[in-house]
Formats: C-alpha cells, structure tokens, sequence
C-alpha cells in the first residue's frame, strides 16, 4: 500500500526527482510541535508516526520552496520580508497571518522599548 | 503595512487569543478577582492597547505581553516569542496581564500610528506620573486630536473587534473540555524559530532577519493547518476512522496543489511543488 501511494504521488512530482518524499531524514526537526499542532487542527491527540513524518517532510520542502521563491524575486538572492508578503498577496489566509504576526513584532519592540527605558529610570 | 490593515477583519479571522479561554476558566474559578483586577487597571493611566492586536489573530499565547511596567516577569517571559512550554503559572500570568488589558482596551486603537503610540508609551512608562512626563503627555495629546476622520476609522475597527471578542467568548463559553484542550494546543503550537531559520539558512545561504523567521513559522503553521483541515475532509469523504493516515495527507496535499497554484514563477524553469 506504501508503494501505491508513492506511485501516485510520482505522477505529480516528476521534477522533484532529487528530492525525496520518504521520510529518511535523519534528523526530525519538527516532530513535538508538529503533534501539538496536528491534535490542534483536529487531529486524534496521538497522531500517526508516519503522518506526522509526512507532514514534517511537506513543511520543510514548503519553507524551501518559498524561500526559493523568494530569492528569486530578489535581485541579489536576498531573502526579504517585503518578496515574501508579494509572494503571499495571492492567498489571503497567509498572507493575513504574516501581516499580523509581524504588526505583533513590531508592537513587541515598541513595548521592549518602552520597558527598557522605565527599567532605567 | 498601515495600507494593509483594512483588509485585516476580514481576512483576520482568528479570534482572540488564549486570554479567552482563561477567562472562561477562571471564571468557574474566581470571578470578583478579574473583577478587581480589572478595576485597578482602569483606575491607571490607560494603557496602549497592545491587547487590541491580538485579537486579529494572534495565536501564540505565550508571545503577547503587552508593555505592562508592572508585570516584569511576563515581559521576559513575553521575549520568547516561540514558546511551546506549558507552564501553567505562566499562563496564569500571562492571562491576567489579558484579563487585566481587557478593561480600558475600547479606546484604544489597533493600527500603529506613531502618535498613539508615542502617547501611549510615556503614559506606561509614568506609571508613578512625573510631572515631566504629564507635560509630554498633554502636548502630544493635543497633537494628536487633530486626526478625526481616522479616528472614526478606528473606532470603527476597534467595535468590530469588541463584536469579534464577544462572540469568541460566548464561543468559548459553550466549550466542552475536550475542545478547550484541542483549542488551547492550536493556540500554543508553533514552530521553533532557531529550527526554521536554519532551513531557511540552508537553502539561502546567508544569514536572514527575523521577520522573515517569524513571518515564515507564522505561515508554516497557517499551511499545516490547511492541509490537515483538508486531509480530516478527505477523511471523511472516504468513510475512514480514528487517526489522520499518510493517505489522507497525500490526498489532501494533492487537493492542495491543484487549487493553490502559488507559483507566479511560470517563466522559471525551476520546479515548484506548490
């Protein structure tokens, strides 16, 4: 059943040849939060081994195909914030999270700031 | 980005933060605590409303802190943006600081308009009140009362998101155990940022700023979730039970790909799995 399911998955990934889609990484990088975060999204509270492998694979290679993405928008292969929103203009729910997510950045720094400056007096 | 924040209640989506979820804890638990809480927090000077970004879609719970003198602790713990502990005690803290931002928040707005913002800031800073300090205060107040058609806007936005808020808390109320766990793990999940830049780092080679780390988890997350939201339909649609299986997933990724065709890159040869 392994095999079926790479073979379908081959027809779709010609290209991405030297890349594999088995999860033979030797080192896991996302398997703990990447279980929180399954259990999450609606998940059983103990995913499946292979599920949460799989999954890891698929956002590693999305991290490194947006990247990608974004170096190529760049001139000097410079992976800025302002490619990144571009590439995201497409897809709304994206795109809304970074925007947010980096407003809450920006917030976070004026506060540390302002915390700092308290601190010293 | 101040161009962008319109769009964000729509798109935002994302209600309210983790403080909700407390709230309704706690709410079983000690309600004339928040009560007095919240009253001493309004008796202060009001404070920037830090909280008011949350609700359009923070869901790192442990990352807020807003700018609050007085909570040291949670301004550190507040630092580590990428946070998956689960000490409870800091969440104990880290919602009162919400509970407490609740109250005065009305006023106060949600787009960064340095004005607001430097107002703002020497008014925490003054918690004691200078009179230095109140000077400042006083001069930018007046300043800034010239911007009355964006303040409209704002006020506009800011009773958009008390609507959000509301609704998100009578939501929460209704909870079951189960789903306040599911809920509060959404919330709290998030990818380690040292793991994510060295990805990122692999593939570009050189070093990258931090927005782009945060940026990227941010979305990493937001893509999870969509393909197991699909993967969970899939699912369904083939009669299966219990866990999600690698099947689902590929399914789902599948589904995924053919409806999202992010590659703008039409004219580069490079292949793109999305």
């Amino acid at each position: 059943m392994a095999d079926d399911i790479e073979d379908q998955f081959d027809d779709d990934n010609h290209e991405a040849e030297t890349e594999t889609y088995s999860s033979d990484r030797k080192k896991h990088y996302f398997i703990r939060e990447l279980k929180m975060m399954m259990y999450g999204f609606g998940d059983e509270e103990n995913p499946y081994q292979e599920s949460v492998e799989l999954l890891e694979d698929l956002v590693i290679h999305f991290v490194q195909d947006m990247t990608i993405k974004i170096m190529e928008l760049s001139k000097q292969n410079k992976v800025q914030i302002e490619d990144l929103m571009y590439l995201l203009r497409k897809d709304p729910r994206k795109y809304a999270r970074a925007k947010d997510l980096l407003i809450m950045n920006e917030e976070l720094k004026k506060a540390r700031k302002a915390f700092d400056e308290a601190a010293k007096y | 980005m101040d161009d962008f924040m319109d769009d964000d209640v729509e798109f935002g989506g994302m209600m309210d933060p983790v403080n909700l979820k407390k709230r309704k804890l706690r709410e079983n638990e000690t309600e004339d605590e928040d009560q007095s809480v919240n009253q001493s927090v309004v008796e202060n000077e009001p404070e920037k409303d830090l909280k008011k970004t949350r609700p359009i879609g923070n869901e790192e719970g442990d990352e807020d802190e807003e700018e609050e003198g007085k909570e040291e602790e949670n301004k550190e713990e507040s630092f580590d943006i990428s946070s998956s502990d689960e000490e409870e005690q800091e969440d104990e803290e880290n919602f009162d600081l919400f509970e407490t931002l609740e109250g005065p928040k009305v006023e106060q707005t949600i787009e960064e308009t340095k004005k607001t913002e430097e107002k703002q800031q020497p008014e925490e800073v003054t918690k004691p009140g200078t009179s230095k300090q109140a000077e400042i205060q006083e001069k930018k107040k007046r300043i800034s009362i010239d911007t009355s058609g964006q303040e409209q806007a704002r006020k506009k936005k800011i009773e958009q998101i008390e609507e959000e808020n509301k609704k998100m808390q009578v939501l929460m109320a209704n909870f079951s155990e189960e789903q306040l766990n599911r809920y509060e793990t959404f919330r709290r999940s998030a990818f380690q940022k040292s793991s994510i830049k060295k990805i990122i780092q692999t593939v570009c080679g050189k070093s990258v700023s931090q927005s782009v780390v945060i940026a990227m988890s941010g979305i990493s997350k937001v893509f999870v979730g969509e393909i197991v939201e699909k993967a969970l339909d899939v699912k369904e649609k083939w009669g299966d039970t219990g866990a999600l299986q690698p099947k689902h997933l590929r399914e789902a990724f599948r589904l995924f790909k053919s409806a999202n065709k992010l590659s703008d890159s039409v004219k580069f040869k490079k292949p793109s799995l999305f």
